[in-house]
């Protein structure tokens, strides 16, 4: 079996020749998303990505999702943090401090989601708009009830086509908890496929073109958008360096490879930002799924969830 | 029915139809046709050091073939190790072009030898390279081993042959060089990772 190159590689020079290399103290662990910015430019991703896609209008359809987030984070108001006793202990015990396990979840993510319903209803799929209303309708207890079952990772099949939607309103509200903090004073995690600010597991990594040094891989939370940096060819999972390899759709632009580990049979996917500079973890994560298919049947599980697709395991 | 956790992460192909792209009113079907029609490329990512000099730059070295299948592996492209604090990501021009180094038509990959009064080098094999190596070496040293200076201090040493040590020895054999190298009364030692 003749196995084919990557297509990424053009062995020209490396672009980073000559860059006097930063000190190790100006590479951020830990970067929290931009509030202003993280969901807009995840919106204009998918706009980019539905063209000429397979999965076009759904991916289209994630676009508009992605700017009602946005509109519903800009008018969230701060929530209100654990004390500074708590923070600090959590930083202490290496724990994330907004863990969603233990954290008690503000209420302001049910307006987030009225707002984000509001907003995306007009251009929903007449088989959205059933699911729409029947979440406007849904009482606080029910939502919450949603909210838990999507959390622990464990809903019911029945709830499937509303699950989208509550995970786009708590990502909205995670993402408003996790700007608040200061990045300098979250706990550095041993494992590294646990965001260290609200416990979830990441959706991806992305190796980074816009940083200090570049080429760093960060790990990018499903839930709340914080990145941590980890670092590359090492398993996220399990740390295993010997047993990994680099999956791509031949001949595709390399932007999402699969890192699978053989160590513990599990995969994520790895973005490429030095290949087109407006990835975003999750909309490439998306826009990607053939490659999560074929990698499947290779044998590998997926590390971590996409909160935006849910129930594509099958039986 | 609840899903489990495996469920919940897992994207197959029997699964979109059923998954909430299907659910929210979108189909899945282009996709799952075009799926078939594409196959995976492989690669392996593995951390090394560069041979060239004293700074030991990280490097990524990306390679495809599978070492289970019997396949021969190929290397495709070699970048600075973003991660590894000496070089954070960066390659002098040399490491840049180590690909090359590596996969050169001119690269050296056995012992030769020119003899006295010849314009041809002639492979040899390694067995032959340590028999000469070994015999040029005793040959000197018989000849110039000072045990005694002239104020009669034994020195024990060997001053008319010089050492040049590889750059891409780890400390194990950087002892084990010097170690033998002294053991032999030689006083010039020196390294490639200093060049």
């Amino acid at each position: 079996m003749i196995i084919p190159a990557l297509s990424f590689f053009d062995d020209t020079m490396p672009s980073q020749l000559f860059t006097p290399p930063s000190s190790t103290a100006d590479v951020p662990t830990i970067r929290l998303p931009d509030p202003e910015r993280i969901f807009l430019d995840r919106a204009e991703r998918f706009d980019a990505l539905a063209k000429d896609h397979s999965l076009g209008e759904w991916l289209a359809f994630m676009g508009r999702l992605s700017r009602a987030q946005h509109q519903a984070l800009q008018e969230m108001t701060d929530a209100e943090l654990p004390d500074a006793e708590s923070l600090e202990r959590a930083r202490i015990h290496r724990m994330p401090p907004l863990s969603t396990a233990s954290f008690p979840r503000p209420s302001t993510w049910r307006d987030a989601l009225g707002r984000i319903i509001e907003l995306v209803n007009d251009d929903a799929p007449e088989g959205l708009r059933e699911t729409l209303s029947t979440l406007m309708v849904t009482s606080s207890e029910g939502l919450e009830k949603l909210a838990d079952q999507l959390l622990s990772g464990e809903p019911d099949k029945n709830d499937l086509p509303r699950l989208p939607l509550i995970a786009a309103a708590l990502q909205v509200l995670f993402t408003r908890l996790a700007v608040q903090l200061d990045a300098t004073r979250l706990p550095p995690m041993e494992a590294r496929s646990i965001c260290p600010v609200c416990g979830n597991l990441p959706v991806a990594s992305i190796i980074r073109a816009d940083g200090p040094v570049e080429n760093l891989r960060y790990a990018h939370c499903t839930l709340c958008n914080t990145e941590w940096n980890a670092p590359r060819a090492t398993c996220l999972l399990c740390g295993d360096d010997e047993k990994l390899a680099l999956h791509e759709i031949d001949g595709d632009d390399g932007i999402a490879r699969a890192e699978s580990c053989e160590s513990c049979n599990s995969y994520l996917k790895i973005i490429y930002q030095g290949k087109n500079a407006h990835v975003d973890p999750v909309a490439d994560d998306l826009a990607s799924i053939a490659l999560d298919m074929l990698v499947d049947e290779a044998g590998f599980e997926r590390a971590g969830p996409n909160l935006l697709l849910i129930g594509a395991g099958g039986e | 029915m609840k899903m489990n956790r495996r469920q919940f992460f897992k994207v197959c192909s029997a699964g979109l139809g059923g998954s909430s792209i299907a659910l929210m009113g979108f189909s899945p079907n282009a996709a799952l046709a075009e799926v078939r029609t594409f196959k995976l490329a492989r690669a392996t990512e593995t951390r090394n050091i560069c041979p060239y000099c004293s700074v030991s730059c990280g490097v990524l070295i990306y390679s495809t073939g599978d070492k289970s299948k019997n396949t021969p592996g190929k290397i495709i492209h070699i970048e600075g190790d973003p991660d590894n604090p000496v070089n954070r990501g960066t390659l002098c021009p040399k490491g840049a072009g180590l690909r090359d180094m590596v996969q050169s038509a001119n690269r050296l990959k056995w012992p030769e030898v020119r003899e006295p009064g010849s314009a041809e080098w002639k492979k040899i094999s390694w067995q032959e390279a340590f028999d000469r190596i070994a015999k040029h070496m005793k040959a000197d040293r018989d000849a110039n081993f000072v045990a005694q200076n002239k104020d009669g201090v034994t020195v024990n040493r060997w001053t008319s042959t010089a050492f040049l040590a590889s750059s891409a020895a780890p400390n194990e054999a950087g002892y084990l060089t010097v170690k033998t190298i002294r053991a032999l009364g030689m006083t010039s030692i020196d390294t490639q990772a200093r060049i």
